[in-house]
């Protein structure tokens, strides 16, 4: 008879029966939060883990790979819980246990997905505005000697500036907080993106363009099909880093200036010395990221594909 | 149609100062056949490149038709030596590419056409449709040399274009190129760099040697076409034109 739990799902099915027999067996140290909703929650991680895992599976390594992540996800909860809830060795209220951290995700749920709409808005029209224009910029200027050598002096200088430092003056002289943070977020983006770019275009193989031109092609079909696809890959890795920094740049302007958005959140909580709303915010911060970053990598493969 | 002329062509390359070729005269008429033979490093790959309008000479002028070649054109097609697909199209789309850049056809027509050319050269079902790293080094360079075929210019210009491949398809690929140029009327111009003598007789009207950046010696073939390889070594003259080859390359070298 083929066994129901395949060679994968092993250790997380193990790790996920430990973290529940460890609820029942040692008794709960504070009485907010019911053993119910600790279980529940190491019941939907597997079953989320399940769901990720149906997805791949034509793909061995990744399976493997999801399982033993998520396996590594339930000791952290496991031990987590052990020594907030049970063990009483973390007992301060800096320390929130997990079961307070899904109610309070529960309880803060529509403000939660407001916040995220607010951060969404900002990441995703500064990103944009930046992809917009730093990738044609940066293709142009390695196009083009005599701006190429103008260029690259200009950004060795403005792109290592972090920016961090212009958030607080950005808030000042810009009419709101979204014009600002969505200044902030361009610029951040916008260099590591602009480089990219130009690095992409000048590393071009010349033999593609040899090839192209001998195949007669006029400038929009070089463009559009030989340098562009070509530039990709390194296009990519700036898409990449200037994502990674639109999100710290964000949160950063956002627990700064804002009164909205998931940073704000965070900052809030803190003030307020509500610290499972200070952790719930970062989890969610962090599953947001996750998110985000997955779309941008498996756009990459599709339109990679070839390499 | 297209006669070549290099004239008095000199090649210095700027980044070491090497001097790839130098005094570099030849006349090719057009519907001519001519192998470009000789060491590794001797210019042949530089000379083929002058002629693609991908290296300016530094000295003297290429001429085609009595016009100065300075950059690429549709009118010579080229086989690099390295392959230069496009690794982000299909092999199917590399050819169908090229095509496209001069026929008016619908897309289903140029697809149809593609792969037929791709048929002749050997690469068929699956390998059509995989990306060119996806198939061998042999391989990639039949789809360029399909590729080129799709582009039909009057002129071919082929560095090395059968030395990754095995001997059988060699011949069959010598031999579909052969055709080509034997059925048209309007014969094409072909350059060609080979490392193989018996490759450039069977193909050539001319053999070039080069040594050192210099042309030593140009034999003419004078075998009738269509040739036959089995004839043609129990001619007489195969064996001597052979051996006095050989000679020019290895004495030199
Ligand atoms: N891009 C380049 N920059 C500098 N020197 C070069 C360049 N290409 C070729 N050379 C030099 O020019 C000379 C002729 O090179 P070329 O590639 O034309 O030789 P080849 O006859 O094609 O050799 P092979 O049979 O190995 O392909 C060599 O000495 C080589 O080192
Ligand atoms: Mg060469």
């Amino acid at each position: 008879m083929k066994s129901i739990i395949t060679r994968h799902q092993l250790l997380p099915t193990i790790f996920t029966v430990i973290g529940i027999l460890s609820v029942l067996i040692f008794p709960s140290i504070g009485d907010a939060v019911s053993n119910g909703y600790v279980i529940g929650l190491f019941i939907g991680i597997y079953i989320l883990y399940q769901i990720i895992s149906l997805l791949f599976y034509k793909k061995d390594t990744y399976r493997q790979v999801t399982a033993d992540i998520v396996s590594i996800i339930l000791v952290l909860f496991i031990l987590w819980e052990l020594l907030t809830n049970r063990f009483g060795i973390l007992t301060s209220f800096v320390y929130p246990t997990p079961g307070e951290v899904l109610l309070q995700f529960q309880e803060d749920r529509a403000e939660l997905v407001v916040h995220l709409f607010s951060s969404v808005r900002l990441l995703v029209s500064g990103y944009l505005l930046a992809v917009c224009l730093a990738i044609p910029l940066g293709m142009i200027s390695a196009w083009y000697g005599r701006l190429d050598r103008v260029m690259r002096p200009i950004s060795s200088v403005l792109a290592p500036i972090p920016p961090i430092v212009l958030i607080p003056y950005a808030i000042s002289i810009l009419p709101s907080f979204a014009a600002s943070s969505t200044f902030i977020i361009f610029i951040g983006a916008f260099w590591p993106i602009f480089v990219a770019a130009l690095n992409g275009v000048a590393g071009i193989d010349r033999r593609y363009i040899s090839s192209a031109r001998t195949l007669g092609v006029n400038n929009w079909t070089l463009f559009r099909k030989i340098i562009l696809p070509a530039a990709l890959p390194s296009i990519f890795t700036g898409l990449t880093i200037g994502m990674i920094l639109s999100f710290i740049l964000l949160t950063a302007a956002e627990m700064i200036g804002a009164n909205a958005g998931v940073g704000y959140y965070v900052k809030l909580a803190t003030d307020f010395g509500n610290y499972s709303q200070v952790v719930a915010g970062i989890i969610f911060i962090g599953l947001i990221v996750t998110v985000v970053m997955t779309i941008l990598t498996q756009l990459e493969r599709y339109l990679l594909r070839w390499r | 149609m297209s006669t070549i002329q290099y004239d008095n062509v000199g090649v210095t390359y700027e980044s070491n100062g090497q001097q790839a070729i130098k005094n570099f005269n030849l006349s090719i008429e057009s519907g001519e056949i001519i192998s470009f033979v000789g060491p590794s490093g001797c210019g042949k790959s530089t000379a083929l490149n002058v002629a693609a309008g991908l290296i300016q000479p530094s000295v003297g002028a290429f001429k085609m038709d009595e016009n100065i070649i300075t950059s690429p054109g549709t009118d010579r097609g080229v086989v690099f030596q390295n392959y230069s697909l496009f690794p982000w199209m299909s092999n199917l789309e590399n050819v169908r590419f090229a095509l496209s850049q001069k026929s008016k056809k619908s897309n289903t027509e140029l697809i149809k056409q593609s792969k037929k050319l791709l048929d002749k050269v050997g690469i068929t079902g699956k390998s059509q449709y995989v990306y060119p790293t996806q198939i061998s080094g042999g391989m990639q360079q039949r789809v360029a040399i399909a590729r080129m075929f799709a582009l039909d210019s009057p002129v071919f210009l082929m560095d090395e274009p059968f030395a990754a491949v095995d001997e059988i398809t060699r011949k069959h690929l010598q031999n579909l190129l052969l055709d080509l140029w034997e059925k048209e009327t309007s014969r094409k111009t072909i350059i060609l760099v080979t490392h193989n003598i018996e490759e450039a007789i069977y193909l050539s009207d001319r053999v070039v040697v080069l040594y050192e950046g210099e042309i030593i010696t140009t034999k003419p073939i004078p075998f009738k076409r269509p040739r036959d390889r089995q004839e043609l070594e129990n001619e007489r003259d195969y064996l001597t034109i052979r051996k006095q080859l050989l000679q020019a390359i290895e004495g030199n070298a």
